[in-house]
């Protein structure tokens, strides 16, 4: 061994076995009330600054200004985030007292670029205790938190309530229905607003089914695990059946684009035997009596175009997982293009629900 | 003993010789012509092997050692050069001259079969008198001593028309449509397949052909001919309300679907699934649960999510689709 090699060596070895000696005997306070060293607090939130903005490089943020995104994002705000990062005026009482300190959201969000939202809110950030989003599948879900978070410094408690709570929701008293009833209203009919899909009326089996799929992972949707992971498969059914149950009452809508609403039924009637697509109301109808066909099957008639629209896009993606049932779509579905989703979604959502 | 395995071994080889898939045992004139070029083909390459054994014994037996350079040129040009340009312009001379009979059309008023191949399965249709067309699937029926006009075509991939005992490979292929005529034979049930690979399952596209007398050809295209009679029966219900319709057509119930092959009916073709089950309610029930699995990547999902009732009740309806 060359001389010089040999004082190395054993330095490295003393080293070695003077971290070991400290780390076994316990010595080093891994307490959250002492926080970290100013220099440790450094590197662990440069690192991570670094690595949010590395790995978003080559990424790009959709149009972020679309109301219904906002009011999803706000929605899984109210039922995920809050109990940690508090609401408009200051963060939850947790927040204080971790290491590291939980951000209150609103001054801090002008520091990161869209796409670095993206970033942390589907990922995550290791030895801070932020998770990932529940469903990697669903970025559109990641996104609509995204165009949230962008509003939420402009918002006053007022407007925030007003944002997340379908009116009078904050009153029910049965805990679960309340839950849902933020996004979706009591009466399921997702505030009208075409940013929920619409429970009333739909087929109980479809919706036990996919409440179901939900709690499992096996529908994805970072969102709808959060609220039906915890339950059991009887309130599963009960919500099913109270949302089955209600009236519906028709979306508010802006436009009507009659030509794409025609070609839509074609398409949905017809399918499209070139592209090996099957015809829609083969399965969902509406059949000769205007209904669905089988109560597995879920009614399109009135769901939000753009509820259907995320629905095929993440067919076609093969991400959107579901119950059982879902494999009919897949093959049914794959070669669609972006018009004819457009346009089939425009279809369903122009026929009437009749109660 | 030795001999008697290797003459059990001859006899196994000839078995394949004959048979409803057999290039050799043909029955219809395309197919004739064929086997008559590669028998004379075997006949004549026979020869040559023995003349040129027979050269080779004379040379190493009975006359070893150097040979006259100048008669040796003349078999290395006259037997390397002279000889096989000679063989091999005749051999191609008479594979080509049966090509444009194939490929003629058949007098008017033949039967004429339009056949399309798709990933995988053959759509088959008829062409009426009155410009009207029976569609059916994965068999053909053809009477016996007609000509009969076929025009091939595909709805996707590039695939092949073979029935050895009767005619074929001719490709068939997207956005173009080969003709190829023909006059069976003998009557008889035949098989065929896809003879150009297409797609993961492309050894499980079959094909039947059956070919009769002119009478049993006219009530069978009659009895295609006919639409299902609605009954109401759970059957019948499962099929239209759990979207089967979407993509099959049965005449008479609901005429939706141009995807999938058409199963008016096909209770009375000889297997299911373009050739490859028998067709009964027990493997239709199969084919329904687990089509991934029989044939993997078609087109068509499984359907094993549906109650069992409205699976036995498919089953059991589309096999009395007769």
């Amino acid at each position: 061994m060359k001389n010089w090699l040999r004082p190395i060596i054993l330095f490295l070895i003393s080293l070695g076995t003077l971290g070991a000696v400290v780390m076994i005997s316990g010595l080093i306070p891994i307490s959250a009330s002492s926080g970290h060293w100013p220099i440790t607090a450094w590197i662990l939130e440069f690192s991570m600054k670094r690595s949010v903005s590395t790995y978003t490089l080559t990424k790009e943020s959709p149009h972020l200004e679309d109301q219904r995104m906002i009011q999803r994002g706000a929605g899984h705000y109210e039922i995920g985030c809050k109990q940690c990062h508090g609401g408009v005026e200051k963060t939850n009482i947790i927040g204080l007292h971790t290491t590291p300190k939980i951000p209150h959201l609103p001054p801090v969000i002008k520091e990161w670029k869209p796409e670095e939202l993206f970033r942390i809110v589907k990922h995550g950030v290791k030895f801070t205790g932020m998770p990932a989003w529940p469903s990697l599948q669903r970025d559109d879900e990641v996104w609509s938190m995204v165009a949230f978070l962008l509003q939420f410094p402009k918002l006053d408690w007022k407007s925030y309530q007003k944002l997340v709570h379908a009116p009078g929701s904050e009153k029910i008293e049965h805990d679960v229905l309340r839950s849902c009833s933020h996004c979706h209203g009591l009466d399921g009919n997702g505030r009208q607003t075409g940013a929920f899909p619409l429970l009333s009326g739909q087929n109980a089996e479809y919706l036990e089914n996919s409440l179901k799929a939900y709690a499992k992972g096996e529908r994805h949707s970072g969102t709808m695990k959060i609220v039906t992971y915890n339950l059991e498969s009887e309130m599963l059914k009960e919500l099913a059946l109270h949302y089955s149950k209600q009236k519906r009452r028709p979306l508010v809508k802006q436009s009507v684009d009659q030509s794409a609403i025609e070609e839509g039924s074609r398409l949905a009637k017809m399918g499209i035997p070139e592209q090996h697509v099957a015809s829609c109301i083969g399965c969902h109808g509406p059949d000769e009596s205007g209904l669905t066909r089988k109560p597995y099957f879920p009614d399109l008639r009135g769901q939000p175009a753009d509820y259907i629209t995320t629905q095929l896009d993440l067919f076609l993606k093969g991400k959107r997982g579901g119950s059982e049932h879902v494999q009919l779509m897949h093959k049914a579905v794959h070669t669609l293009t972006e018009l004819q989703i457009k346009n089939l979604a425009l279809y369903f959502e122009s026929l009437e629900f009749k109660n | 003993m030795k001999q008697l395995k290797a003459e059990f071994l001859f006899l196994f080889l000839l078995i394949s010789c004959q048979g409803p898939y057999s290039a050799l045992g043909p029955a219809g004139s395309a197919a004739r012509t064929i086997s008559g070029m590669f028998w004379w083909l075997c006949g004549a390459g026979l020869a040559i092997w023995l003349l040129f054994v027979a050269l080779e014994l004379y040379a190493i037996l009975v006359k070893p050692g150097p040979h006259d350079l100048k008669k040796t040129r003349l078999f290395v040009i006259g037997g390397g050069v002279i000889f096989p340009v000679i063989i091999i312009t005749i051999s191609i001379y008479f594979s080509l001259a049966p090509l444009p009979d194939l490929v003629k059309m058949a007098p008017k008023g033949s039967v004429v079969v339009k056949v399309s191949g798709l990933q995988w399965w053959w759509r088959v249709k008829y062409p009426l008198a009155n410009d009207q067309e029976i569609e059916v699937a994965n068999e053909i029926w053809l009477p016996v001593n007609e000509p009969v006009q076929f025009l091939l075509s595909s709805e996707d991939v590039i695939h092949s028309f073979w029935v050895p005992s009767l005619a074929g490979k001719i490709d068939m292929i997207p956005g173009q449509t080969n003709h190829l005529s023909f006059t069976p034979t003998k009557t008889g049930h035949y098989l065929g397949s896809c003879a150009e690979f297409c797609g993961t399952s492309h050894a499980l596209m079959r094909l039947d052909v059956k070919v009769v007398e002119r009478n049993v050809f006219d009530e069978w295209l009659k009895k295609q001919e006919r639409s299902v009679k609605k009954t109401g029966s759970p059957g019948e219900t499962a099929f239209v309300s759990n979207g089967c319709i979407s993509c099959h057509t049965v005449r008479g119930i609901s005429s939706l679907g141009k995807i999938g092959p058409d199963l008016t009916h096909v209770g009375s073709r000889r297997r299911i699934g373009s050739g490859i089950l028998n067709n009964d309610a027990n493997q239709i029930h199969r084919w329904i649960d687990e089509v991934d699995l029989i044939k993997p990547e078609a087109k068509m999902p499984s359907f094993k999510s549906l109650p069992i009732e409205e699976r036995k009740a498919l089953a059991k309806w589309l096999e009395g689709l007769k």
